[in-house]
């Protein structure tokens, strides 16, 4: 009994430990596997008001001083809670939310999706790397079943992600168009 | 025949009636979601049931059927702030019966440690958590579902649950309420397995702590497969009050309780639109031949259940996901006896093989028909029982 409390104590201090655990040394982290032993820096942008409804963060890459992408730090809806399989009326605030990282390439096509933070009982299968890797090279205008494959048990979190990341990438292309423009 | 014809009137009324309510849209657009989100109290309502028209065929005989509002389920939930959050499903079963199916806290810390309090589902199989009608074929869940593993299994509890992503693995790990098996009676049974001797969380005897667990994989695209396990020891009323120098006592109390290992496996393969479900599951009991004895029972040693699902979602109109047409056939094997102890008298009545085949038409994500037809045979008996099962199941 002695045993099963100590272990449960080191769990719980590990839990702990992570729950804490800085975003943006997460983010570093899943960039420099992208460019693998490359000098890479993360500069975070401004953003506006409405962009923070949007986004936690928004940080361009650059690698080996040069411009390589961006890196968004973003939250989208999951299952509801009590269950995945369900609908349920859009008005009803009942869903579970999960935060995930978005790395963009320069021409804004989709690099890598790493899900960092997911919420819920349910729809956890959408964590799985290789049908994350569907979303590589998209950008938007993508849909469930037909470009992307459906995932039993977490049909509801898939086509939240898939939803979000497509209007992501719409505001993200708005943004740069709009960043450019006061630059010029 | 008159019977099926009131069925039909009734399924057209409700189809009506089904169809105003599935106007739902299951995504929001990213504006109200975000704004959504920067609210985290949020609150859970919904409901789910079914209703069921059994009718077993015999030849040259009258045969009543049965029709039953088998359940009809309220949950609320309601999230505190990101972390803390609190779950419960309220069931009337069978119109008149109420019961607390879930009720319980959690405690979230991240992705991998969430703390789970209450009223839990034991983790077993894949229908005691995934019990809701539209996520499973057959009007009735599948008798190992109800014979072998005790679905809706749910019992006092606390444990964590999380991902482990690297892995591609969730896990589930909780210390429960065990079964009960002596009230003045035996509730375990050769017949019913522990079926009877669920607490539920109703002022449950709690003694000995059992300890349950589940592993789910994840890690290959249409692959769920999970691996459960369950070990503890049944609970006994006569251990309350009892001396601990009161030697005689004990060692009757020791004979009205059994020890319950149990184990299964679940796979659920999904390739375009046909899906493979696979079960088995085990149960080893141990002192049973101190609890018959002693409480006049027939309970067994070893009990076992299998079953194999093939099923396919036809798109009734291209271009949409619903509705859905889901043939299916399901072939189950199990057996309540499958080892006795030496010298107990082995009743092959226990020993039971159905084939189900049947039909679902899933309109929505949450609305769906059922219909299908059940051949029973045991080893006792080979001639085959038949029943015929029509029904409705809705989640929203």
């Amino acid at each position: 009994m002695k045993k099963i409390t100590q272990i449960s104590l080191i769990i719980a201090g590990l839990a702990i430990a992570f729950a804490f655990a800085n975003p943006n040394k997460k983010i570093h982290k899943i960039v420099s596997k992208l460019w693998k032993n490359q000098e890479i820096e993360l500069i975070q942008m401004n953003l506006s008001d409405s962009m923070k409804i949007d986004f936690y963060s928004i940080s361009e890459i650059i690698v080996n001083g040069k411009h390589a992408g961006y890196a968004c730090h973003t939250s989208a809806y999951g299952c509801r809670i009590g269950g995945c399989a369900a609908p349920s009326n859009p008005n009803a605030q009942s869903y579970e939310t999960f935060d995930y990282v978005l790395i963009y390439d320069k021409n804004l096509l989709v690099k890598k999706i790493d899900i960092t933070n997911y919420g819920g009982d349910y729809g956890f299968q959408i964590c799985n790397p290789r049908w994350l890797s569907q979303f590589v090279g998209k950008s938007f205008g993508f849909k469930l079943n037909e470009d992307i494959d459906g995932i039993s048990g977490a049909t509801v979190s898939a086509s939240f992600l898939i939803d979000d990341v497509n209007s992501m990438s719409k505001i993200m292309h708005k943004f740069l168009q709009m960043e450019q423009a006061c630059i010029d | 025949m008159k019977n099926l014809l009131i069925v039909l009137v009734i399924s057209i009324a409700t189809a009506n009636i089904s169809f105003g309510q599935i106007l739902l849209d299951s995504t929001i657009n990213s504006s109200t979601k975000k704004i959504l989100l920067t609210d985290p109290n949020l609150f859970a309502i919904g409901s789910y049931g079914e209703a069921h028209y059994n009718q077993e065929i015999i030849e040259n005989t009258f045969q009543n059927g049965n029709m039953d509002l088998h359940r009809v389920i309220l949950f609320m939930g309601y999230k505190f702030n990101n972390n803390i959050q609190f779950f419960s499903e309220i069931e009337f079963e069978h119109v008149q019966e109420v019961y607390v199916e879930q009720a319980f806290m959690n405690y979230r810390f991240n992705n991998a440690f969430n703390l789970k309090a209450g009223i839990i589902l034991i983790p077993m199989g894949v229908v005691n958590e995934f019990h809701e009608p539209t996520l499973f074929n057959g009007v009735e869940r599948s008798d190992i579902d109800k014979y072998i593993l005790p679905t809706t299994w749910r019992e006092m509890g606390i444990g964590s649950h999380g991902i482990l992503k690297k892995a591609n693995l969730q896990y589930q790990l909780y210390m429960v309420n065990g079964f009960k098996g002596y009230n003045g009676s035996a509730l375990v049974s050769g017949k019913n397995g522990l079926r009877s001797a669920r607490q539920k969380g109703a002022e449950a005897t709690f003694r000995t702590p059992s300890f349950t667990g589940k592993l789910t994989y994840y890690g290959i695209n249409g692959l769920n497969l999970g691996v459960s396990g369950y070990y503890g020891q049944t609970e006994s009323t006569l251990y309350d009050g009892l001396g601990r120098d009161d030697q005689e006592g004990i060692a009757m109390a020791d004979s009205s309780a059994v020890g319950i290992a149990m184990a299964s496996i679940n796979a659920t393969y999904t390739i375009k639109n046909l899906s493979i479900k696979i079960l088995a599951a085990t149960t080893q009991l141990s002192n049973t031949e101190e609890y018959n004895e002693f409480t006049g029972t027939n309970a067994a040693t070893r009990m076992f259940g299998y079953y194999g699902e093939l099923g396919y979602n036809f798109k009734l109109k291209s271009n949409q996901d619903f509705p859905l047409l889901i043939p299916f056939v399901r072939y189950e094997n199990f057996d309540t006896h499958a080892e006795l102890n030496n010298g107990a008298t082995r009743n092959t009545g226990y020993h039971k093989e159905v084939l189900t085949t049947g039909l679902g038409l899933q309109l929505t994500p949450g609305v769906i028909f059922k219909s299908d037809f059940q051949w029973r045979k045991t080893e006792a008996d080979p001639k085959p029982t038949n029943m015929l099962n029509v029904g409705f199941g809705y989640w929203f």
